[in-house]
């Protein structure tokens, strides 16, 4: 009973929005940063989430017009069927890597820090096995974990306050702007391939909302919460640990949290943050498979039903092949992270909202023109 | 091999009450009585008793009855004595009019009526009704007479509480409702009555509050209980399994207490209670997962007493389903983490063990659950051997027979005693099923096991519904006023609303501004003065 | 069914292929401290092994009481690389080695004035070490200093623990974390400090000691420290509260304890002429604990004269430090991030030859000494004449 349309009330879509947020860029991309403007990245995190904040407005704002569509949907609209098909399957694949990544963060915690020996294979077979089961169920179980993941996250940073007070140096972070401003902006787009992909997931979320009035104000709020959440893990990993240390590491959030504990029982938590953190990584790779999904069956046009539930087992083998070959060599992966990904990134995450917004203005335009 | 069709034969053959064999009364007695001991196959258990009618008209008459599930008292009483000693009926002219006046003056009873079908007659017959006929009439008068031997009201054996009332539900329906209407004395209560079970034909009543059940519930329940169609309905538990949402799970998706005020409770919260009779146990739908973690005494208590007695259940939950699992994933896994002192003395414990921790875990908590299943059939008497056996002489020698380690007698014993924590055992049951596949899982991917096997019981968990509301409400819910009464219970002045995700829709439950105090008190006595 | 049925497969299959990272806790040799000696071709590495019967409440064997054995097993051996000689523990080690659980890291003056590239690597690339370890340096070979018995604690790792984490207490002595080491190696322009421990004999017992500090130079260890100079250290790097400091009073020259409450260091940094200027500025607020002189410190005036003395002790024991940075040519007071934090632009062009401006730069030291505590006489603990009114 009950079983009218899949929706998301606003907490839930706030919640989804944190667990996009945070997870992947404190992991990976503090190295990344770190490596690139030292002690000034958190700066460029909070730059990278403003100009997110930005985009987010923009893409509700062409998410308003079409009322219960998706950017896939409404881009036939705005740009006509060819370069809507095209968009569509940019998307899909777009979505696609950026789970293979997420999951391959994942992976890699395991693979070098917590199961050693453990076949890499067996490993992802596991993980994108769970995924699959969550996407199974669809998007509203999907929400409804986000909130749990989101508690568990409040959890952990708080758990990482509490253990690195201790050894918080406030002189590791000064002086602000020291490689100079261009720079920082400059890193900031490292931040931005990883925190800008939720103006694209807002814009295949949006549909969902149950309150398309306050789905804008949790949007922001869950791009906003996220971004607190891994500016302030930027900040205590710089004052724990200096931006050297982290810049050494591949994986510094796991080396952050293995050089805090809490009191002196509790040294080694880093398997129990994890426990924390999975949930979010689950979470964002769920609602990343979900959106490529989405966006090939609108591409396509499927409309079954059974063929949706097959395409999850599609993706799910689609993705095991994909992580597989981007992160079984741990060097090619760091490589293609950190200097290639962000030409396919930023294009799809920033071009894409401004070239609808471009169509629309022109099309209203055009329609002005008629009209008088 | 029956096929589907002998099915269906068979199942019209058996429904007492089907078209088929509509049979008349007859306007002769003993045609009558025979009609009636012919249907019930000469049962031994049928009392005849064939007299004269003390009237002007000396007719012949007859009341059936069954031994054992009728009142003698009340049939000697109110049939026998009215019509035999009581000579009322002078004017009676005819059988008819007698008739007439045996059911205007004669029957001093609440529940009398008029039957003409021999096959309805046999159905009161069998509920414990008696069966009055009139030598000369077609016709039967029904006179309600049940009642049998049955267990008092007495204390709840199930669910124990330290404060809070002491009165349980019985095997009789009828009085189980009573004892809701003794503490809900409102108009809204309302009560439908179904029946169900071709051989048992078990009364089945649901119970709610009228404008504050959600109507969808409501219409949902009686749609599923009309659903039903089975042999026999023994317990609540039929009744359970064949309308819950997800069989399969294995959580509870419904319910079920034996204390009145517990439904009571669940009845004013906007639940939709299911009493069926011959059971103590009342169902109670729409189910929330945390109901389960829940006692009547939380709300007895002080809040911040009951606030505590509930943490502790979420913690003893959690601890027996993982805590097993955890210990492996930490003693085989995850070395690093346990401080140095005491993962030193764990290897000590372990020294010389012949199984790997695994095998440990799994040996020891199959031992516990038979000595618990053990312990759980015996008398009381014996249950305490059981346990000593149990308790000492195993978990003792086992260590230091180098069995098993010390550590690990520790963990199955916690996990036990936190699996018995959780006040309802069907929920309890569900910790102690899913904990082997997380034990496993631990044994080979250590704590990525452990959450790879966690987010599936999560999402399984997320995904169930009970009568339209999510299984992890209100965790997992919109509105942040229904968790005052959660993991926290929030004191009663301040729960100014019914939970939202069960009534459907905001509904204010008292007035605002009760928080007590002196302040509040003295105000009122100086408005008096 | 087919479901319930596959899943299960599913699970044995897993069980079959194998629990590829299990090891049970009681088949591991937890390693508690690492001792890293130089040899003529590689490593020598000393691992102190606890043994877990000593931690068992029952013990088991009654043989052992006989014997009275150390309660750790020490093992060792050699090998090219350090992770070499780790592995070639194995060949005499029945039980796994397992490195998570090490405390102290302890390296010999011959290896640390050798290639600390490679150790740190090593303790920084495998994902069983932790951060939180303690490095510390010792004065000929290190594997003997964890051959010692301790008196109190069960095995000596602990022991150096614990004394490391007291080091405040003296204030002659450091600690650090590997963790803050490495931060310091990375940058290019600071270097670390380690703990300098060493053996000494009290009665007919060994024991070891914690002493000074061992300074490094970007590459290499650079020298001692003395007990003074560390003291400076600390007094600069903001870790002395707690510590005491003996002076002797400035009215008879008997000596004076004082107990640091408080020592707050500030560093302020100035340029003049391309070349940077320091200015320490140092304040404390001391405790007298014990006093042999017989000055009556009630009169405020006294008292100002033993704070002034107190300074004048910091000071040194500051400049002395900072004349050691200067001689080792080690920026491990971290002048070099402070110049960076207030002169930003021109750090730039400084930091390029910040090796020669930092012997060169200017040190400039005030300190700020107040003793507003004195314990719990009012007077000095001096026999009152009875006749000493008149």
């Amino acid at each position: 009973m009950n079983q009218g349309k899949e929706t998301i009330s606003t907490n839930q879509f706030t919640a989804i929005l944190v667990c996009c947020t945070w997870p992947t860029i404190i992991n990976y991309g503090s190295g990344f940063l770190a490596r690139a403007v030292g002690h000034d990245m958190w700066i460029s995190g909070i730059m990278s989430v403003l100009t997110t904040l930005l985009f987010v407005i923009t893409i509700v704002y062409i998410g308003r017009k079409y009322p219960g569509k998706t950017i896939v949907e409404y881009s036939k609209d705005l740009l006509g069927t060819f370069l809507s098909k095209l968009l569509g399957l940019v998307l899909t694949v777009y979505f696609t890597l950026r789970a293979a990544n997420c999951i391959s963060m994942y992976i890699h915690h395991l693979t070098d820090f917590l199961l050693t020996e453990t076949p890499f294979l067996v490993v992802t077979v596991l993980h994108i096995a769970v995924v699959c089961y969550l996407l199974w169920k669809g998007p509203e179980v999907i929400a409804r974990m986000g909130i749990i993941a989101f508690s568990l996250a409040i959890l952990f940073h708080f758990l990482v306050f509490l253990a690195s007070l201790s050894e918080i140096n406030f002189n590791r972070l000064l002086p602000f702007f020291g490689p100079g401003i261009i720079n920082v902006t400059k890193a900031s787009f490292i931040a931005d391939s990883f925190v800008g992909i939720n103006q694209i997931i807002i814009a295949m979320l949006l549909p969902l909302v149950a309150n398309q009035k306050k789905a804008l104000r949790s949007a922001a709020a869950g791009v906003s919460i996220g971004g607190a959440f891994f500016v302030f893990y930027f900040i205590v990993e710089l004052m724990v640990m200096g931006p050297q240390v982290v810049a050494l590491m591949r994986i510094a959030s796991m080396d952050f949290v293995r050089s805090i504990q809490i009191t002196q029982y509790l040294h080694r938590f880093e398997s129990f943050m994890v426990a924390l953190w999975y949930w979010s990584m689950l979470v964002q790779a769920g609602i990343l498979i979900y959106c490529a999904q989405k966006a090939f069956v609108q591409t396509v046009g499927v409309k079954k039903e059974k063929t949706n539930k097959i395409l999850v087992f599609a993706f799910g083998i689609v993705i095991i092949i994909l992580t597989y070959f981007l992160a079984y060599d741990r060097v090619f992966f760091l490589n293609y992270r950190e200097f290639k990904w962000q030409y396919l990134a930023l294009p799809v995450n920033y071009g894409l909202p401004v070239l609808l917004l471009l169509f629309m203005l022109l099309k209203k335009a055009i329609h002005a023109i008629r009209h008088s | 091999m029956p096929t589907f069709k002998d099915f269906e034969h068979k199942k019209k053959k058996s429904f007492v009450s089907g078209p088929s064999e509509q049979l008349s009364l007859s306007k002769d007695l003993s045609s009558n009585i025979e009609m009636i001991r012919k249907a019930m196959g000469y049962a031994s258990d049928i009392l005849v008793r064939e007299f004269t009618l003390a009237s002007d008209i000396e007719e012949k008459a007859a009341v059936i009855a069954m031994s054992g599930l009728s009142k003698n008292d009340l049939i000697n009483e109110q049939i026998l004595g009215s019509l035999m000693l009581d000579a009322r009926f002078k004017d009676a002219n005819s059988t008819r009019d007698l008739f007439e006046q045996i059911k205007k003056y004669g029957m001093p009873n609440i529940n009398v009526k008029e039957e003409v079908n021999v096959v309805n007659a046999v159905n009161e017959l069998i509920t414990g009704n008696s069966v009055l006929f009139l030598n000369g009439m077609d016709k039967a008068l029904i006179v309600g007479s049940h009642g049998w031997n049955e267990r008092q009201v007495s204390q709840p054996i199930t669910e124990n509480v330290i404060r809070g009332p002491r009165d349980s539900f019985t095997e009789n329906i009828e009085s189980n409702i009573a004892l809701i209407r003794r503490r809900i004395k409102s108009p809204d209560l309302r009560v439908d009555s179904i029946k169900a079970g071709t051989q048992t034909k078990t009364d089945i009543s649901i119970v709610y509050l009228s404008g504050i059940a959600n109507e969808n519930v409501v219409d949902e329940v009686k749609n599923r209980l009309k659903r039903i169609e089975i042999d026999a309905i023994l317990e609540s538990g039929y009744i359970e399994e064949l309308i819950e949402d997800n069989p399969i799970s294995p959580f509870p998706m419904i319910e079920h207490s034996e204390r009145p005020d517990k439904v009571s409770a669940a009845v004013l919260e906007g639940r939709v209670a299911i009493l069926v009779d011959t059971t103590p146990f009342v169902l109670m739908v729409p189910t929330v997962f945390f109901q389960f973690l829940q006692s009547a005494d939380d709300y007895y208590e002080r809040y911040l007493i009951g606030s505590l007695t509930r943490v502790v259940r979420i913690i003893s939950y959690f601890i027996s389903v993982v805590l097993p699992a955890l210990y492996i994933a930490l003693t085989s896994f995850h070395q690093e983490m346990i401080p140095t002192s005491l993962a030193l003395s764990l290897a000590a414990s372990r020294e010389g063990v012949p199984f790997p921790s695994i095998g440990e875990v799994l040996l020891m908590e199959v031992i516990f659950e038979i000595m618990r299943e053990a312990g759980l059939r015996l008398p009381q008497q014996t249950g305490q051997a059981v346990s000593i056996v149990g308790g000492l002489v195993i978990g003792q020698a086992a260590v230091q027979a180098g069995i098993v380690s010390q550590a690990m007698v520790i963990i199955v014993a916690l996990t036990g005693i936190s699996s018995f924590a959780i006040p309802a055992f069907n929920a309890a049951g569900s910790g102690r099923l899913l904990r082997f596949p997380l034990i496993l899982l631990a044994s080979v991917f250590g704590l990525p096991g452990i959450l790879a096997g966690l987010s599936i019981i999560l999402i399984h968990m997320s995904g169930l519904r009970s009568f339209g509301v999510n299984y992890l409400e209100p965790f997992v819910s919109t509105d942040s006023y229904v968790l005052k009464d959660t993991v926290i219970r929030a004191p009663w002045w301040s729960v100014l609303q019914y939970p939202g995700f069960i009534t459907g829709r905001r509904l204010r439950r008292m007035r605002a501004g009760m928080k007590p105090g002196p302040a509040a008190g003295s105000r009122k006595n100086s408005d008096n003065e | 069914m087919r479901k319930i049925f596959l899943i299960l497969t599913l699970f044995l299959l897993f069980f079959q292929a194998g629990c590829w990272n299990a090891r049970e806790i009681n088949e591991l040799a937890f390693v508690l401290s690492v001792a890293l000696d130089k040899t003529d071709n590689g490593f020598k590495v000393t691992a102190q092994i606890a043994k877990t019967e000593t931690y068992s409440k029952t013990p088991t064997g009654g043989a052992s009481s006989a014997v009275k054995e150390k309660p750790f097993w020490l093992v060792s051996s050699t090998g090219k690389s350090i992770f070499e000689a780790v592995r070639n523990m194995a060949a005499v080690s029945s039980r796994r080695i397992f490195w998570s659980h090490i405390k102290v890291i302890i390296m010999s003056e011959e290896l640390a004035k050798g290639n600390l590239q490679e150790i740190f690597d090593f303790f920084s690339r495998n994902p069983e070490l932790r951060f939180r370890t303690w490095v510390a340096v010792t004065q000929g070979e290190a594997g003997k200093i964890l051959d010692v018995v301790p008196i109190m604690e069960k095995d000596p790792s602990l022991n150096i623990e614990k004394i490391i984490e007291k080091t405040n207490l003296t204030g002659k002595a450091c600690g650090i974390m590997l963790k803050d080491f490495l931060e310091k190696y990375m940058d290019h322009y600071t270097n670390p400090v380690a703990s300098r421990i060493v053996l000494t004999t009290q009665g007919d017992k060994t024991v070891v000691k914690l002493d000074g500090a061992a300074v490094f130079g970007s590459k290499k260890m650079a020298g001692w420290l003395n007990e003074n100079e560390t003291r400076g250290y600390l007094w600069v790097t903001n870790k002395i509260s707690g510590s005491v400091r003996v002076i002797n009073c400035p009215y008879d020259g008997l000596p004076v304890t004082l107990e640091i409450k408080k020592g707050k260091t500030n560093i302020k940094s100035t340029i003049t002429n391309g070349i940077p200027q320091f200015t320490i500025t140092a304040e404390t607020s001391a405790k007298i604990t014990e006093k042999a002189c017989l000055t009556e410190f009630r009169d405020p005036q006294s008292l100002h004269g033993l704070e002034e003395v107190l300074a004048s002790a910091i000071r040194k024991d500051i400049e002395s430090t900072v004349t050691a940075a200067q001689n080792f040519d080690s920026d491990f007071l971290d002048f070099s991030s402070v110049l960076h934090r207030a002169h930003k632009t021109e750090w730039n062009t400084l930091s390029a030859n910040w090796p020669q401006l930092f012997s060169k730069s200017e040190v400039k030291i005030h300190v700020k000494a107040r003793i507003p505590e004195v314990s719990l006489l009012a007077k000095s603990l001096v026999p009152i004449e009875a006749s000493g009114e008149k």
